[in-house]
């Protein structure tokens, strides 16, 4: 009886403690384009709305600060419900950006714990920011084309995986 | 205080439960991220590194089920009261006591520090930590046989970690091993020695041998548990050096959890954060019975009930965690964990089994005079 007591007020105190993610009350990050702006970095990310009444939406949202952290801050404040990187698949890097050197971009998301080791890393020729906001009228979602179009062809073998795990 | 500790027929355990002793006590936090430190001295023989360790843990694990058979109703703690005396005894029973309460500490902070690393980079360590020793003080106030149980369920667990590595192993490269035996024979001596953190665990026979009943059968049955422990580690071993490249697995501190994280299934995509979690059935009984071997020793030293000890002891321990924080100590703290526990391990049964013979060939001498 008294463990059943300790059980219970254990579940009680310890079940709010952790950070909970409700599909409906996040909006899901699955592209992130970074490019160089005037010495700062600016971020470029496809966003995910889930909404259970409507059909899901796409936004594009850019924002620029010092660090790719500042941009999630920065894009966090422009967006409704909180922005989650889970279902990050594709982060594109903008060329002139990767002429600098991608070493710190990829430490920094490799050291989240909230992104998967198996996304994929490519480099646009020209700014990612350019690719990313155009308007594509055959195109419903670019975060899914861009990552369907690495996906396939890395499965065929036409070109070499680009995560950094596999 | 008495010698030997009177054990009721209840609590004896058939001697095969010995096997899953000793693979439970032996898998923990090691296997997380051993690779790395063996490949640093040992480069691609580092699997050899790992049989040699275990032809050394098999060794050590004779003598010291020969210096119990010594003394068949004793276990370490009741050995050196009768060798050497009262107060030299319990000089001994505190280093075993401490190096105990150690091995404890350093396995719940390494099993913190993954899962903040890997899951939740947020929830605090403390909190973290009082969770894990509530489920320690359960498991403990079960009595000897529930901790029994909880090796069993630990290595049904750990059963299928080689199974899922099937995986990564599509995308292995064999000839990464080779070439064979390129190292120098003193490099692979020394990648065996940093095996130590990882092998430690098996010790626990000093203090579970008094338990068993069939005292004839404990040098097969635990024989055979640490062969299970070496197939599951060289297999890991195997599998991460033909699957990173070499400077790739000397930047990557927990290997075995990179491997888990490229695996992908449609319904669950990231299959590193249940191995995490489910990591916590493999080191409950690394830390149910490192408790229980401390609270062996104390017994004999003042009079105490297990709650109060349990307790007592998590209180402390909790404590100690708050006290290291950074990446660099837990390493350091590692470090000097397995300098400790290589004496402790693989040096001191060597020493008092020397003793322990000296001692009987002595009073055997005295008694037919």
């Amino acid at each position: 009886m008294k463990w059943f007591i300790l059980f219970v007020t254990a579940c009680l105190i310890l079940s709010a403690c952790t950070e909970y993610r409700i599909l409906e009350r996040i909006s899901l990050v699955t592209l992130i384009g970074y490019d160089v702006e005037d010495g700062e970095v600016s971020a470029t990310s496809v966003v995910r709305q889930i909404n259970p009444e409507f059909e899901s939406s796409i936004e594009i949202h850019s924002e620029t600060a010092e660090t790719s952290k500042g941009t999630r801050v920065k894009t966090d404040l422009q967006s409704a419900k909180k922005l989650m990187a889970g279902q990050l698949r594709v982060t594109l890097f903008g060329d002139d950006l990767a002429k600098e050197g991608i070493g710190e971009a990829i430490h920094t998301l490799a050291m989240n714990s909230e992104i998967t080791t198996s996304i994929y890393l490519a480099v646009v020729d020209g700014k990612s920011k350019t690719l990313l906001e155009g308007k594509y009228p055959n195109i419903a979602d670019v975060g899914q084309h861009v990552f369907n179009l690495i996906d396939h062809n890395t499965n065929q073998q036409q070109m070499i995986s680009s995560t950094y795990t596999k | 205080m008495k010698k030997t500790l009177p054990i009721s027929e209840s609590e004896l355990i058939n001697a095969p439960l010995l096997f899953f002793i000793i693979n439970a006590c032996q898998i923990g936090v090691g296997i997380h991220g051993f690779q790395r430190l063996i490949y640093q001295d040992a480069k691609q023989d580092a699997w050899i590194s790992v049989i040699i360790s275990f032809v050394f843990a098999h060794f050590i694990v004779f003598i010291m089920i020969k210096t119990l058979e010594m003394f068949p109703s004793n276990d370490l703690y009741g050995i050196h009261e009768e060798v050497f005396g009262k107060f030299i005894g319990n000089f001994f029973n505190l280093i075993y006591i401490f190096y105990s309460s150690m091995a404890f500490l350093v396995v719940l902070k390494n099993y913190i520090e993954v899962i903040n690393v890997w899951i939740f980079p947020n929830l605090s360590a403390t909190f973290l930590g009082a969770s894990l020793l509530i489920i320690v003080i359960y498991a403990f106030n079960g009595g000897f046989r529930v901790l029994v149980g909880v090796c069993f369920f630990s290595f049904i667990c750990t059963l299928w970690v080689p199974s899922i590595l099937f995986i990564p192993m599509k995308y292995s490269e064999i000839s990464q091993l080779l070439p064979l035996f390129d190292n120098h024979i003193k490099d692979i001596l020394k990648g065996a020695y940093s095996m130590t953190f990882t092998i430690i665990g098996f010790e626990i026979i000093n203090i579970v041998y008094p338990y068993v009943k069939e005292k004839n059968k404990v040098q097969r049955y635990v024989h055979l548990g640490l062969f299970a422990t070496l197939l599951i580690y060289l297999s890991i071993m195997l599998i991460s050096l033909t699957y990173f490249s070499g400077p790739q697995l000397e930047k990557t501190i927990w290997a075995t959890l990179n491997l888990f994280s490229i695996i992908k299934f449609p319904f669950i995509e990231r299959v590193e954060i249940i191995t995490i979690c489910l990591w916590m059935i493999i080191i409950l009984p690394n830390l149910c019975l490192f408790a229980w071997s401390a609270h062996r020793g104390v017994i004999r030293m003042m009079n105490i009930s297990s709650k109060k000890f349990i307790w007592i002891f998590s209180i402390i321990i909790l404590i100690l965690t708050l006290f290291i924080k950074s990446r660099n100590q837990i390493n350091d703290i590692n470090n000097i964990f397995s300098k400790f526990g290589f004496i402790i391990v693989f040096v001191y049964p060597l020493f008092i089994y020397l003793i322990a013979l000296i001692r009987n060939s002595f009073l055997k001498r005295k008694r037919t005079n």
